[in-house]
């Protein structure tokens, strides 16, 4: 008789021969099934990067890969602030009211899709805020009501989402939070963006009765906090911000931002109906969580550093088998919806020319930085992945397989060499 | 490992190309596990057509505690055993004995048997008592660990091991058998 390993390497080998077309029939039904069953998409996925709603271990390891990815972009693109006068004063009575609220009306639209959603935002002079958002989905003509807690005394960010009956919180350290707080396009947010453009005075008008001074910036470089609209960020083809200032109270009546991004995205958001001084306590921003919710999400975000945005690649390089494309905020962006779609597929979007363009912008913003996620692997210990220039003069080099290095330019016109 | 999680998140999140993959990866794998406990092809493809159809319609139910495979073939297992149990219940009323003999009868072209000794085995498989059976082939074809065949079966390792070793002696004496015929 055989040994018994033959028998076991025989019952290996059993194998069967299947008809192709039945197969393509067989996937076809399959695929039909699923799709008829297939439970109406949220739109989730197309939410930014702090509201991703994360069902899993692996969606939270993406969400924080990417917040990581994020934050260093950021820090190559951040622009600095500069001064203004008469908006200047506008801020620094901001900062001496007890605490506001205002309506706030937005409208973002996407290759002709537009999504509108209106809150009532409160803000504290700790700079706790309490955003109170309805919002329309595009897709299926739903509301949705979603409240947003900043929360600045916990380092954290709370997101509760009534219908799905569900939340988020994500923790912060100090730097990170304050971050953030820039991305929420608040007044006076507004304004130190507008101060560091080029802006005019509109003169006087009235808006409600009330006498106001009109300020307004066209220029290209505005780069408004937007949070929730990551993609708005980076080139803008045309930007229009107005703000009205009360000429007797020097604080703010209506503002008004109209972005549109060289890509076509377009943001348009109106702030108005400004209660100043309103009286705002603790218990006026402690989160209203309902028993029944669920809590999806509890992430506490990794400080920014060269360790963390390496661990994050390491992750993402993990998780999608190689880095993402490409480094900019615009890209991160897409990636971002590749870790959550992992549509490996559709990940071959870039044309060329959004590719260069991609990288003209680094260029531009004069920090040489280089990424080289499109033909750099995991294990290419010699590659250059990302380069930036530091203030010395020399490179910081994160190579393939993530080690670190600093380069003097010639080693890295070497490195670099095809 | 990662794939297979990367897929049926995919799949949650409404991915039909995840769910071609899944099928093209394991369809042939799960039809050969079902066809050696069967003992029959076209119930086997049957069992698997239905598997993926309620597989894909309801997505959100898979929860994956090991890997995907290891949880395939478990689905594919608890079906066959219904369907065994079915086809006792038949024939013990009577209903479609001829039909439900084991064979290979039905379809064996389908059968990749390229030579008289895997007819032999398969004829010697149909004959081990079911549970024996179930642990050969999910051991050696699915791919199971002991510790999860262990647990589907529920019984313990030892006894799965067991199963194993005597249906591996089983099979031996019945190949024996045949070739002293």
């Amino acid at each position: 008789m055989r040994p018994e390993d033959s028998i076991e390497k025989l019952i290996k080998n059993i194998n069967i021969d299947t008809n192709a077309k039945i197969d393509d029939k067989v996937l076809g039904e399959v695929v039909e099934a699923f799709e008829k069953s297939k439970v109406k998409k949220t739109s989730a996925t197309e939410q930014n990067i702090g509201r991703v709603i994360m069902k899993s271990p692996i969606t939270k390891l993406a969400a924080a890969v990417v917040i990581i990815i994020a934050c260093l972009t950021g820090l190559f693109l951040w622009k600095n602030t500069g001064s203004g006068i008469a908006l200047a004063d506008v801020l620094t009575k901001i900062e001496q009211v007890t605490g506001y609220r205002y309506q706030l009306s937005s409208t973002i639209t996407r290759q002709q899709t537009s999504r509108d959603w209106t809150s009532t935002v409160f803000i504290s002079r700790d700079n706790s805020m309490k955003m109170v958002a309805k919002m329309v989905d595009p897709n299926n003509g739903e509301i949705k009501h979603e409240d947003t807690y900043f929360l600045p005394q916990q380092n954290s960010i709370i997101f509760v989402m009534h219908e799905p009956k569900a939340y988020i919180r994500l923790k912060f350290d100090d730097n990170e939070m304050e971050n953030y707080r820039e991305k929420y396009n608040d007044p006076r947010i507004i304004i130190k963006h507008i101060l560091s453009c080029d802006h005019t005075s509109l003169g006087q008008s009235v808006i409600d009765g009330i006498t106001v001074e009109g300020f307004q910036t066209r220029d290209l470089a505005y780069n408004g906090g937007f949070v929730g609209h990551a993609d708005l960020r980076g080139q803008a083809d045309k930007v229009d911000v107005k703000i009205w200032v009360d000429i007797n109270t020097f604080l703010p009546v209506r503002s008004e931002e109209d972005i549109v991004t060289k890509k076509g995205t377009r943001l348009y958001e109106v702030s108005s109906d400004f209660k100043w001084n309103v009286v705002l306590d603790a218990a006026d921003f402690e989160p209203d969580i309902p028993d029944d919710y669920t809590l999806e999400v509890d992430l506490t975000v990794p400080p920014l550093n060269e360790e963390t945005a390496i661990k994050g690649l390491r992750i993402f390089a993990d998780l999608a088998g190689d880095y993402p494309d490409n480094f900019d905020r615009s890209t991160i962006n897409k990636e971002t919806k590749r870790l959550i779609r992992l549509e490996k597929d559709s990940l071959k979007h870039l044309t060329n020319d959004e590719r260069s363009r991609r990288r003209d912008q680094l260029v531009e913003d004069k920090k040489e930085t280089a990424y080289y996620g499109e033909t750099v692997g995991p294990d290419d210990t010699n590659k250059v992945l990302l380069r930036w220039k530091l203030d010395n003069g020399q490179y910081r080099v994160i190579f393939g397989d993530l080690s670190i290095k600093n380069v003097t330019p010639e080693e890295l016109a070497e490195l670099e060499k095809p | 490992m990662i794939e297979d999680k990367l897929l049926i998140w995919r799949l949650k999140r409404g991915s039909s190309n995840a769910l071609c993959r899944i099928y093209k990866k394991y369809k042939g794998n799960l039809l050969r596990l079902a066809a050696s406990l069967l003992s029959d092809t076209s119930a086997a493809e049957d069992i698997v057509h239905d598997f993926f159809v309620s597989f894909a319609q309801s997505p959100e139910k898979i929860k994956l505690d090991g890997s995907l495979k290891s949880y395939l073939a478990t689905c594919i297992v608890n079906r066959v055993r219904n369907a065994n149990k079915t086809r006792q219940r038949q024939e013990t009323t009577g209903l479609n004995k001829a039909e439900s003999t084991v064979s290979n009868s039905k379809r064996p072209e389908q059968w990749i048997i390229d030579s008289e000794q895997l007819r032999q085995l398969n004829d010697a498989l149909a004959q081990l008592p079911e549970q024996q059976r179930e642990v050969i082939i999910l051991h050696l074809q699915g791919g199971m660990k002991f510790k999860a065949i262990a647990e589907l079966q529920g019984v313990s390792i030892n006894t799965v091991q067991s199963r194993y070793r005597y249906g591996l002696d089983r099979l031996r004496s019945i190949l024996d058998s045949e070739v002293k015929l």
